[in-house]
Formats: C-alpha cells, sequence, structure tokens
C-alpha cells in the first residue's frame, strides 16, 4: 500500500513541477504579447516606433542622460495609463536612478515573467523587468543611436522630448523576421555569480563573443576573483524604467542562456553583449516585431562566435539568431 | 522485497526524465604565459589605461590596466595569468569610470569622456600596434602611443 502511494507520489511531483512551469511560461508568453501589441498601438497613435532609450521631458542637455526607459512610452497601452500620467508629471524630466524619480517604487506585474527565480525587491524600492528590448547583433553599436536593431535611443541635445524612434519601413528584413523583445533573467544579488550577472570592464576589451565567455568559468558557474581589474555588477533588469542597455537590452552575438553579459567601458548604458536569459526549459521566449510570440531554443543557430562583432555592417555573422537581432542585415531567414 | 523491485525501477525512471544538463560549456582553456608592460603616452608613462590584446584566432580578450607609473600585467582567465602565445593586436583606451553614488555607473557626457588618447588605439581595425606573446619566456611589452 505505502509502496503504491510512494509510485503515486513519484510519479505526479514531477509532472506537478512541468504543469507549475508551464504555466508560468504561459504568463510570460502573454505578457510579451501584451508588449508586442503594446508597440503596435503606439505605432498605429503616432506614426512611429517608440525608442528604447530617450527622455519624456524636453530638458537641458546637461541636465539628464537621456536613459528612461521605452517601456515607459508603453504604459498608455499596457492599461497602465494612470501611472503614465503621474510618471509624465513628475518624473519626465529625471534620470531613472534618481531618489526624486518618484514611480520607480510602481510594481508592473506584466513586466515580471513568474519563471524567474530572482527574489522580487520589497515593495518601497526600485521593481524590476525581465523584458528587454533587442538591440541588434553588434558588440560595438547597442548605443548612441547606431543600434542594429528595430530600437534606436535618443540622447542627442537636438532630439530630446521626442517620443518616437524608427519607423516599420525601416524595418527592412520585415517585422515577422526581426526580434523586438526577450527576456532576460533579472540579476538576484551581489554574491550570486551566474549567468545573470554583468562582467565589465575599463575599455574596449572585446571584439567576439567568445572573448566574453572566455572570462567566465563554466565549470564553476562563476566569473575569477579579479580579471585584470574586471568586476562584476547586478544589472539585469534592477530598473524597469532604466533604458540602458545593461538594463533593459539584450543583443542577439550570442544564444539565449549561453554566456553572462559583458559591457564595455564600464558604461551601464554602453556596448557589450547581452544574451536573453531565462528559467525556461531550452531557451526564452521573444516578440518579433509583427507581435507574434515564438520560443527561441538555446541552440539556435548563432553563427561564428570566434567572429569580430564591432564596426558589423549588412548580414550578421551570428547566424540564424544575430540576423533575427537586426532590422536591415539583408539576411533571409527561413525556420 | 519484490514489491519494491519495479518501484525503484520506477523511481529511477523518474530521476533520469528531464534531467538532461544543458548548461553551455564554454570556449577551451588555453594554457598561458606571465605578461606584463609598460605603456606610454608621447613618452611618458600613461596611468589608467586599459590595455586589450586582441588574438588573431578570436579566442581570448587578455587585457591589463596601467598603474600610475604606467606598468600593467596582462591576464586573461584570472589574476596576472598572462596571455596565450600568438600574435595579437593592441588596443589601448582611457579607463572612463566615474562613480557618481555606489552602485551606479555615470555615463559619458554627450560627445564622451575627454581622453588624451588618440582614438585610432581604441578599435581593433584602426590600431597599428601588434606584439607576439612566446611561450616559455617572460614577455615584457613596450607599448607606446603617439
Amino acid at each position: 500500500m505505502i509502496a503504491i502511494i510512494a509510485i503515486l507520489i513519484g510519479l505526479l511531483l514531477p509532472a506537478v513541477q512541468k504543469v507549475r512551469e508551464a504555466a508560468a511560461r504561459t504568463q510570460c508568453t502573454n505578457n510579451f504579447k501584451q508588449l508586442g501589441l503594446a508597440i503596435h498601438n503606439f505605432e498605429s497613435t503616432t506614426g512611429a516606433l517608440p525608442w528604447h532609450q530617450g527622455q519624456l521631458s524636453v530638458v537641458p542637455a546637461s541636465t539628464v542622460n537621456y536613459r528612461q526607459s521605452g517601456v515607459l512610452l508603453l504604459l498608455p497601452y499596457l492599461e497602465q495609463a494612470a501611472l503614465f500620467a503621474k510618471i509624465e508629471a513628475t518624473d519626465g524630466d529625471k534620470d531613472p536612478w534618481w531618489a526624486t524619480f518618484l514611480n520607480q517604487n510602481q510594481k508592473i506585474p506584466g513586466l515580471l515573467c513568474p519563471s524567474d527565480p530572482a527574489p522580487l525587491p520589497a515593495s518601497n524600492t526600485t521593481q524590476h523587468t525581465n523584458y528587454m528590448f533587442c538591440l541588434g547583433d553588434s558588440i560595438d553599436q547597442i548605443q548612441s543611436a547606431r543600434e542594429r536593431g528595430m530600437f534606436t535611443s535618443y540622447q542627442t541635445p537636438a532630439l530630446s522630448g521626442v517620443r518616437t524612434g524608427l519607423k516599420f519601413k525601416d524595418i527592412k528584413d520585415g517585422t515577422s523576421n526581426t526580434l523586438a523583445m526577450a527576456e532576460r533573467r533579472r540579476a538576484s544579488s551581489g554574491s550570486a555569480r551566474d549567468m545573470t550577472m554583468t562582467y565589465i570592464q575599463a575599455g574596449n576589451w572585446f571584439t567576439t563573443p567568445n572573448q566574453c565567455r572566455a572570462s567566465f568559468d563554466f565549470a564553476n558557474r562563476s566569473f575569477p576573483t579579479s580579471v585584470a581589474q574586471g568586476d562584476l555588477t547586478t544589472w539585469s533588469g534592477v530598473r524597469w524604467h532604466d533604458g540602458g542597455s545593461g538594463f533593459s537590452g539584450i543583443s542577439t552575438n550570442a544564444a539565449p542562456n549561453s554566456s553572462p553579459a559583458c559591457c564595455w567601458v564600464r558604461w551601464d548604458a554602453g556596448s557589450g553583449m547581452y544574451p536573453p536569459s531565462s528559467a525556461h526549459t531550452g531557451g526564452v521566449v521573444a516578440v518579433f516585431g509583427d507581435a507574434s510570440v515564438r520560443f527561441i531554443t538555446n541552440n539556435i543557430d548563432s553563427g561564428n562566435q570566434n567572429a569580430t562583432g564591432t564596426g558589423l555592417s549588412g548580414p550578421s555573422p551570428f547566424g540564424i539568431f544575430g540576423a533575427m537581432g537586426t532590422r536591415a542585415g539583408e539576411e533571409a531567414i527561413s525556420q | 522485497m519484490k514489491l519494491y523491485l519495479p518501484f525503484a525501477f520506477i523511481l529511477g525512471m523518474i530521476a533520469t526524465l528531464g534531467c538532461g544538463s544543458d548548461a553551455p560549456k564554454g570556449p577551451e582553456k588555453l594554457s598561458t604565459t606571465p605578461v606584463d608592460g609598460v605603456v606610454t603616452l608621447n613618452g611618458k608613462p600613461a596611468a589608467e589605461v586599459s590595455v586589450s590584446l586582441h588574438h588573431s584566432e578570436g579566442k581570448v580578450a587578455p587585457r591589463g590596466i596601467s598603474d600610475k607609473d604606467g606598468k600593467f600585467s596582462i591576464a586573461t582567465y584570472g589574476k596576472d595569468d598572462g596571455a596565450p602565445a600568438g600574435k595579437y593586436k593592441v588596443t589601448a583606451a582611457k579607463n572612463m569610470t566615474k562613480e557618481i553614488s555606489p552602485g551606479v555607473l555615470a555615463p559619458p557626457p554627450p560627445g564622451g569622456f575627454k581622453s588624451d588618447i588618440p582614438t585610432k588605439y581604441e578599435s581593433v581595425n584602426t590600431t597599428d600596434i601588434s606584439v607576439e606573446i612566446k611561450a616559455g619566456e617572460k614577455n615584457s611589452l613596450k607599448i607606446d602611443l603617439k
């Protein structure tokens, strides 16, 4: 009798775990669908796509850094019109890390993937996000309005206060072939050295995806204590309203879950390599430019990982995944 | 006991189901040889300069940062472990870190930080410095930026 019960429990428990993950992934998929539709509704209203990084209010260039996230622009289309109005009124001219950015403690459930095991922040602190804008396949062109993805940034003073970015006609590869947003696991804590960490280094220290990986000890899933005064940081997703690539960007130069992130010049809105990551089995969820939500497996073709990822133009050297990240790489994707 | 045999068998089956590790293994580790050196700008020691070695086959990114006397030690996988033997292009860029408050890095102002190092040394495509690291001997680099 006991044995039969034990067998039943043994059979059921893993199944229950799988069902729970399936439910979490469904929730995550729904969140992506909402974001994809929000991008399209934003485009219908304004005639252009949102930027991934910019500033809501016109302000003197010396005051702020144009670091607000494009997610702020999407709030009215995510049933958060009231929050958008509050942010516009009180926070539009502030940098995301300022203590005076009043609405940074607003939790938005639609920006959180329930599969992510990282603990959620306390309610009176800055809230998190799992959903990141795709900034292209390059290692050095994911900043300063040179992004190869379908979103751009507005940092130049002449363009501050402009609330739109590229247009659909700029996506020459086709919206159904171009990645809009994908997920990253949120960085959990300073001591948890895993793939949610970002490795940062002064200078432009790597040019290929494998050079970034070489700093990481895959066997022990940690970074060595000190590689030439490099440093680790917990950026991924820990400020939902920050548009900096370290906080809310992904790049398609390395397959999902294949590497920690590496950042150039110790700048949290700077270039580098930010692969998508998730706690789902076998890959990440993503939404494409046509608002279709798809699952991208970890073993997607990511081309030559020893290829130089700087100064790119034309087709991506990083395979099908790299091609997905570019808006005008002139690659044909069949899958 | 007979009753428990199928039980153990089923448990064993469950234990092996869905447990395949898809953890990526990462690139192979190459053996390194110690490398140090000194970086100068127009003949004078240059402090706080990030020196990066770019391998001709693109497998590693050895690097180091100079101290106030311009001296640096190269690391690839761990502190001061040097670099694998081979031919490298060398890039050099100013350490442009500016902390504004704990945990927050200041972004460069529009136009970027002021650096007195010529920008041609920042990119592997434009730098004109190259070195060869030889295995089994002490490698001391003299990087002179002009």
